[in-house]
């Protein structure tokens, strides 16, 4: 019973906790839906891929959100064309690279400032190294869930050519616009979203603010209810393997680092106050091993996977888990043994 | 049919296999190699002292314990068996993960350099495989602060003037100017700077013409960095330190234009001066003032009151008012009207003390509501949870009392009625009396009272107790016209031991008892730190060093100059 109740506790505080950002990160979207011009945008965002990745790793600036409000930002920048390096990029450092995340470390790490700058500065590493390797892909769209896809529009022709698409939309129900031969709009998107892609001349103020308030509706609802479904099953998890049970993983300077993201990727906490709960730990794990938790926790966690499968198919998350976990395990490693 | 879907559906399952499947594969390969080596290649890090608290620092009585920090978590016995203090100071040391916190029982004695080394130390990963570790031996210096002491000069060019004395480098400098004639001072915490207030004879009025200044001392003060408090932003810490002000640079803080300054306190944070203020046109427009740096002085508006202390706090006032002692608030400015006091203690005529942590004040009681007690004077321990307890009561009057900041222990100037002495010059009646006046020490536990000192008769006196608790300074002026006698006022220095109690307990068993003290005077320093903590418990285990903690003075020495008001710097 005492479980139940720890449950329901850490279910609650988890929704608690990340809601508002899921909301200030839908209010981010809707505002690039309908305020942000995706020409102007594709042309202020560099050529270079490693530039791209860097961008995108740096957009948190301007949009602080946290790891649960950063997946419809990132969703809205790879429906509007961005290249794939800026989207993984923002997805991945956004939440650790942004003043309010930079600020809350600092507040709670004031003696230990390197723990600041690195946690930065491994996040960018991370984050760009994996958006220069799914950079690699020129059409991510075949590990985007098939909803996305098709809210992406039309392909570059050239890449349009490889990839067929799989299932023509007209053999799904539905209503549809065929706007040219092989262009075709699925009519019970969301009407901004349709909108948005058929206008070309953009709608009066007041009608697009309208817009925006449905689309903010339409999107928190959505991402809303599998965001209850992740906290529910971190909190499952929480319950089921204690915090204690993953601590005692071990303190060497080796198993520390796999301890402390273990519980970053079970606890699932924002990465807006994580470093408050690292710091309880920082007078008994290595400065690396809070590292690992601090750069590791924010990119994935058992909560944000279910919001991640509303944009990947499971093999792209398979990949980003696979590839963060082992790079920041890698970079903390070598400050834990090397530097102590 | 068939065999196009079979074609198209390992077409679709080629196409599955995408650039990013191969290159993020090949990546994680490359990456979990990468980790494999760096594991196998072991631990080559140096544990490290990555903080310590009182490095390079002076520290004084208020800095009660200290902290090292660790790069990682250390073997604790490898630690505390290999950490030195040189001279020793006996203390308990206590850990939090990579932290060690090494609380002293004991009070620092004042104008001593220690050293704290640590040779060797093996940090827990090493220690748990037993395996050779690597430590960066560490060697930190710090300094209590200089026993020095300020007082208005009596003589020759000291006259008037605010000296200060440096017993450890046994000089003795002149602070303020010559046109300046000194009336009262209080050093500032840091010993830094000292608030003065003083009437210049280069202006007209004479007595009424009491400004307010403040003088630099010379001393440099480089407290400990608080761990508990605010660090000081970066920049500050990076900046280089200007140079230390020379001594005896002189700041007006307030003047006397339409007001008359009476007297003044100062807040023992240093931030904040109230001054007893009158009106030259008007005296009814009389009362306390708040200064602050960067603010225009401003009346309290409040009831008339009299005598005035600040708390320990900063933060409220005692002042005298009617018949009892008004508790004002001196934080953010009221919305409107005079402020109301927090508290009023209806019975006690005089605050003389408060202790330093906030806990008890020494308050005298004038005796005036019981017949029998009439003509007596008490002296109170009065303390923050409302106990009041009567330390003293002598048929003369109750002068002076200072808490011991480093013991349960009050020193107090009162004095007795005794009979005069035969004077062959002078008709005496047959009942005459003369106050006798005594120094006294009562432990607070157990409300010992032990005499220290009988002292002359007639004398204005001036009691200090060093910030160590391991001295007082007293100083006598005659009374008597200083123009038939020439001897000036004259500074006594008194040590102080704290001799344990007669034997007759426990004979032999003076290492249990000092453990004992050890004990009592930690549970103290907690409950100071953490306010939280009952006072009543560590009322209780100070009664346990009660016994054990009777100062006594030995060798008395006189200081080759003359000055009043000889009071310790902190």
């Amino acid at each position: 019973m005492t479980q139940l109740n720890n449950g329901i506790t850490l279910f609650f505080s988890l929704l608690v906790e990340a809601m508002p950002f899921l909301l200030l990160g839908v209010i981010f979207s809707s505002v690039l839906l309908l305020f942000v011009d995706e020409q102007k945008l594709l042309a202020i965002m560099p050529k270079n891929v490693v530039l791209a990745a860097l961008a995108g790793s740096l957009i948190g600036f301007l949009f602080p959100v946290c790891e649960c409000g950063n997946i419809p930002v990132a969703r809205r920048l790879l429906t509007k064309g961005a290249p794939t390096a800026v989207a993984i990029g923002f997805l991945l450092a956004a939440p650790t690279v942004n003043p309010v995340v930079f600020w809350a470390t600092w507040i709670a790490f004031r003696d230990q400032p390197e723990i600041v700058f690195l946690r930065v500065g491994f996040s960018l590493t991370v984050a760009v190294t994996i958006a220069l390797i799914f950079s690699a892909q020129a059409d991510i769209r075949p590990f985007l869930q098939d909803n996305l896809t098709r809210m992406m529009g039309e392909p570059d022709p050239a890449v349009a050519v490889s990839t067929e698409p799989e299932v023509s939309p007209l053999l799904k129900s539905g209503t549809f616009l065929m706007q040219a031969p092989g262009q075709v709009l699925q009519l019970d998107a969301p009407p901004a979203q349709v909108l948005a892609q058929v206008a070309v001349a953009p709608p009066p103020m007041g009608q697009r603010l309208r817009m925006m308030v449905d689309n903010m509706v339409l999107e928190l609802r959505e991402l809303g209810a599998v965001l209850v479904i992740g906290s529910a099953i971190a909190a499952f998890v929480q319950v089921a393997i204690p915090r204690e049970v993953i601590l005692s993983l071990g303190q060497g300077p080796v198993t520390s680092i796999v301890a402390m993201m273990a519980l970053a990727w079970v606890v699932s906490i924002c990465s807006t106050v994580d470093s408050f709960f690292a710091l309880s730990f920082a007078s008994t794990f290595t400065s690396g091993a809070l590292l690992a938790f601090l750069v590791f926790g924010p990119m994935i966690d058992l909560k944000n996977i279910s919001l991640l499968l509303t944009v990947f198919k499971g093999r792209a998350i398979i990949y980003l888990f696979v590839l963060a976990a082992q790079l920041t395990f890698l970079l903390t490693l070598v400050m834990n043994l090397y530097t102590g | 049919m068939a065999r196009r879907r079979s074609r198209r559906s390992r077409n679709q399952r080629l196409a599955r296999v995408q650039p990013l499947d191969r290159l993020a594969l090949a990546v994680m390969a490359g990456l979990a190699l990468a980790m494999g080596l760096l594991i196998l290649s072991g631990d080559h890090a140096t544990a490290r002292v990555r903080d310590f608290t009182w490095q390079d620092r002076q520290v004084g009585t208020e800095d009660r314990a200290f902290l090292i920090t660790f790069s990682r978590p250390m073997d604790v016995a490898s630690v505390e068996k290999n950490l030195t203090l040189d001279p020793p100071l006996p203390g308990k040391v206590s850990w939090a993960g990579r932290r060690m916190a090494y609380t002293l029982t004991d009070p620092l004695p004042y104008g001593e350099s220690f050293t704290l080394s640590l040779d060797e130390a093996r940090d827990r990963y090493s220690a748990r495989r037993d395996r050779p570790s690597r430590f960066e031996p560490f060697q930190a210096q710090f300094q209590t602060r200089r026993r020095a002491f300020l007082y208005i000069g009596a003589e020759g060019d000291e006259a008037n003037r605010l000296v200060l004395a440096d017993l450890d480098r046994q000089e003795r400098t002149i602070l303020t100017p010559k046109n300046l004639s000194l009336l009262a001072f209080q050093p500032y915490p840091l010993g830094d700077k000292v608030l003065f207030s003083a009437s210049d004879s280069s202006q007209e009025g004479g007595l009424l013409n009491q400004q307010i200044y403040t003088v630099t001392t010379g001393i440099t003060p480089r407290p400990p960095i608080d761990f508990m408090g605010d660090r000081p932003p970066l920049w500050q810490r990076l900046l280089p330190q200007g140079a230390p002000p020379p001594s005896g640079e002189t700041t007006l803080v307030l003047d006397n234009r339409n007001y008359q300054n009476l007297k003044f306190d100062l807040s023992p944070d240093g931030e904040t001066i109230v001054v007893q203020r009158v009106n030259q046109q008007d005296p009814s427009d009389f009362g306390p003032w708040l200064v602050r740096a960067g603010k225009p002085p401003a009346p309290i508006e409040t009831e008339p009151g009299g005598d005035f202390l600040i708390a320990p706090d900063s933060q409220s006032l005692l002042l005298l008012q009617g018949e009892g002692t008004a508790i004002i608030d001196l934080g953010g400015e009221p919305a409107s009207g005079p402020r109301q006091p927090l508290d009023f203690l209806p019975n006690y005529g005089r605050v003389l003390d408060l202790k330093a942590d906030g806990s008890a004040a020494a308050m005298v009681n004038f005796n005036q509501d019981d017949p029998e007690k009439r003509f007596t004077e008490s002296l109170f321990l009065v303390t923050n949870q409302g106990r009041e307890e009567e330390l003293l009561q002598v048929s003369g009057a109750i002068l002076e009392a200072r808490f011991d900041p480093t013991r349960q222990v009050i020193y107090v100037l009162a004095s007795e009625l005794v009979d005069a002495p035969l004077d062959n010059d002078t008709l005496q009646t047959a009942d005459a009396y003369v106050e006798q006046p005594l120094l006294l020490a009562i432990t607070l536990a157990d409300g010992e009272v032990s005499p220290l000192l009988r002292l002359p008769l007639q004398q204005n006196i001036h009691l200090s107790v060093a910030p160590d608790g391991r001295s007082l300074l007293l100083d006598l002026t005659n009374q008597a016209a200083d123009t038939e006698s020439n001897q000036g006022p004259k500074i006594w220095y008194l040590p102080l031991v704290y001799q344990p109690p007669d034997s007759n307990s426990d004979s032999g068993s003076d290492r249990r008892l000092g453990d004992d003290s050890v004990a009592a005077n930690s549970a103290d320093a907690d409950a100071a730190e953490t306010d939280s903590v009952d006072r009543d418990t560590a009322d209780v285990a100070d009664a346990s060093d009660a016994s054990a903690a009777t100062p006594t003075v030995v060798d008395p020495k006189t200081f080759p100059f003359s000055g009043i008001q000889a009071t310790w710097l902190p």
